[in-house]
């Protein structure tokens, strides 16, 4: 088994503390796995909650393949589906997957044929999938990947695509107008990233791991996420890329090499906060894109199908049996890993040290300024202090609110007084 | 003229249906080597030299996916090119009749490029010549009403690789002499032309 680092640690804590509640929302595994999970078996338990997949075991699905306006395409695709080296699998159990493979496809195809058309990259998504799942499973998650993440990919054309991938561009002008003046001085426009975006990098990413850490983060946020994680990591590299002569081609070509060696984690933090900063309704109004019918992900959580799962996730339980693997999976994590043992009964000295020093300890630093002390440590040499990357974003908040958390103590003491004199007389 | 020329002599791209071999072929030519790729979604780009009569040449090559809702993209990438190569499969029919769509993209490339026509995977019907679903005359047809040049390749084999490269080669050449000509004809527009492009250069980046 791996080492496990600090942040998984912190993880699998965060994971057995949820675990005791009784009821735990959407939102609250959204915010564990977006951070990344520690493993597959994570995953497994996970990844269908994310996609709003309840009693993923006991669902069936009977429609029958049949000859589609695709079938060819997705053949000739499926047949060359690779897989990652990484993955040290044989020719035989590659067979073996691509056959799944296409019938999971060929089902999504032709239990929708009226509503999602299939592109050349959908059969990679689902190949991540059938990685870690079985046949039966990997198929309910790519249904739901293509119904709630993945519509506006699987509209009849890429129309509704290409209008999204400008939102690259007005996301690298906001936050660095030089690099986006050069990439339009090299006649560069946003093409380079449909391979990035329609995959979610797993065309291009060659190393499993980044792959499926990728996928923990996309699951948990907006389906445009991918949108904002292109223009982070563009920004992220803003030297190298203005190192490159300004040609198209020098251009491209550095894009392309970009996507090898990224640090997945500090780009993700610059996703986020642009995420936060400029959500996709008001970088789409901004850019004056007329949203229409054909535009789903704008709408998210609120889709068709996906408003359902969203409300009764709000209650969502974990089924008890998943619940249970998770907590027997937690308990040997513990006991493998040293750090995470229970420590050694304390002697009173260090006990009074112990005590003294958390009563010493300041109050903990909120996520969101741990995330800004991050991105400044990136970005410190580039952008000035007051640069809007490095701006606090507080959560918008009514001022009858504010007032009342601001002078609670007064407003408590006022009450009673009033109390009081009420009494009184 | 484009900053891109520049530096690169000539800029090829390759068209055609989903799975009839662009990929293979880029990969015969940059590298020498055959392998079974994935699809390309998107574009990729990869260079090659050229050694000509007095000098070498550095190509730019631009690989394209197959797949139709993808043709926006390849119409952007069309954008310059000096030089396109459509291809079909010898062994199936449906790419050969679909090359209609890939002539029409000719719109949005530089006006003195060169088209070659090419058939791949000939090795397929060395075996049984039954594979066969177009036969040669019909590519020579096709090629000579859309005034293009045609080859019939195996990028598994090799055979008729280094021909086309070649072909690839004297048309760039025979191409930019003539351009050389029609620069002396009004010499002064030329000098013109070049210092402008020079001052152009410096404000880019």
């Amino acid at each position: 088994m791996n080492p496990i680092d600090s942040t998984q640690i912190k993880l699998i804590k965060e994971l057995k503390q949820l675990l005791t509640q009784e009821k735990i929302t959407l939102e609250q595994i959204k915010e564990i796995a977006t951070n990344g999970l520690p493993n597959n078996s994570y995953r497994k338990i996970l990844w269908p909650i994310l996609l709003g997949i309840e009693n993923i075991n006991e669902k069936n699905d009977s429609t029958e393949i049949r000859y589609h306006r695709d079938t060819n395409q997705v053949k000739q695709d499926v047949d060359r589906c690779l897989w990652k080296d990484s993955l040290g699998w044989s020719e035989i159990k590659k067979t073996r997957k691509r056959e799944k493979l296409q019938r999971i496809i060929d089902k999504i195809m032709c239990k929708y044929e009226s509503s999602l058309y299939y592109y050349q990259g959908f059969h990679e998504v689902c190949s991540v999938f059938l990685t870690i799942f079985g046949e039966k499973k990997s198929f309910f998650l790519s249904e739901n990947v293509a119904l709630y993440f993945m519509h506006d990919n699987m509209n009849k054309n890429f129309n509704v695509v290409l209008k999204y991938l400008d939102i690259i561009y007005a996301l690298i002008l906001h936050i660095d107008p030089n690099l986006h003046k050069f990439l339009q001085d090299a006649s560069m426009n946003t093409f380079f990233a449909t391979s990035w975006v329609l995959t979610w990098f797993s065309h291009v990413v060659s190393e499993m791991k980044s792959i499926f850490r990728l996928f923990d983060f996309f699951l948990s946020e907006h389906p445009l996420m991918p949108y904002y994680y292109s223009a982070a990591l563009i920004l992220y590299n803003n030297n190298l890329i203005q190192k490159c002569e300004c040609s198209m081609s020098d251009v491209f070509n550095c894009l392309q090499s970009l996507v090898t060696e990224m640090n997945v984690e500090d780009v993700i933090l610059i996703a986020r906060k642009l995420m936060q900063l400029y959500p996709p309704k008001v970088i789409l109004e901004e850019m004056k894109v007329q949203i229409t019918q054909e535009f789903h992900s704008v709408h998210f959580p609120i889709l068709k199908g996906f408003d359902k799962i969203q409300n009764d996730m709000i209650s969502f339980e974990i089924t008890v049996d998943a619940k249970n693997f998770l907590l027997q999976f937690l308990d040997n994590q513990d006991s493998d890993n040293p750090i995470l043992q229970k420590k050694p009964p304390q002697n009173t000295k260090s006990k009074l040290i112990a005590f003294v020093n958390r009563r010493k300890k300041k109050k903990p630093i909120s996520k969101e300024l741990q995330i800004n002390k991050q991105l400044q440590k990136v970005f410190s040499s580039k952008f000035e202090k007051n640069h809007p990357l490095f701006v606090l974003v507080k959560p918008s908040q009514s001022w009858v609110y504010l007032i009342l958390q601001r002078f609670k103590i007064i407003i408590l003491i006022f009450i009673i007084i009033l109390f009081v004199f009420f009494f009184l007389y | 003229m484009n900053e891109e020329e520049e530096k690169y002599d000539l800029k090829i791209i390759l068209l055609g249906s989903s799975k009839v071999g662009k990929t293979t072929l880029v990969n015969r030519l940059t590298q020498g080597t055959f392998e079974n790729p994935e699809q390309t979604t998107g574009a990729t780009f990869s260079k090659k030299k050229y050694q000509g009569e007095l000098q070498e040449y550095t190509f730019s090559i631009w690989d394209t996916a197959g797949e139709e809702r993808f043709d926006s993209l390849s119409s952007f990438y069309c954008r310059n090119s000096g030089c396109e190569l459509i291809l079909y499969d010898i062994t199936d029919r449906n790419s050969f009749t679909n090359l209609d769509r890939f002539f029409d993209k000719l719109q949005y490339t530089n006006e003195d490029s060169f088209v070659i026509l090419i058939g791949t995977k000939l090795d397929l019907i060395e075996e049984t010549s039954k594979l066969r679903k177009v036969t040669l005359e019909e590519g020579k047809k096709k090629a000579n009403d859309k005034n293009s040049y045609f080859f019939e390749i195996s990028s598994k084999t090799g055979h008729n690789i280094q021909e086309l490269w070649e072909t690839v080669g004297d048309l760039f050449e025979k191409n930019s002499q003539k351009n050389e000509i029609k620069h002396r004809q009004d010499n002064n527009h030329f000098q013109i032309n070049s210092f402008t492009n020079n001052q152009k250069k410096k404000n880019c980046c």
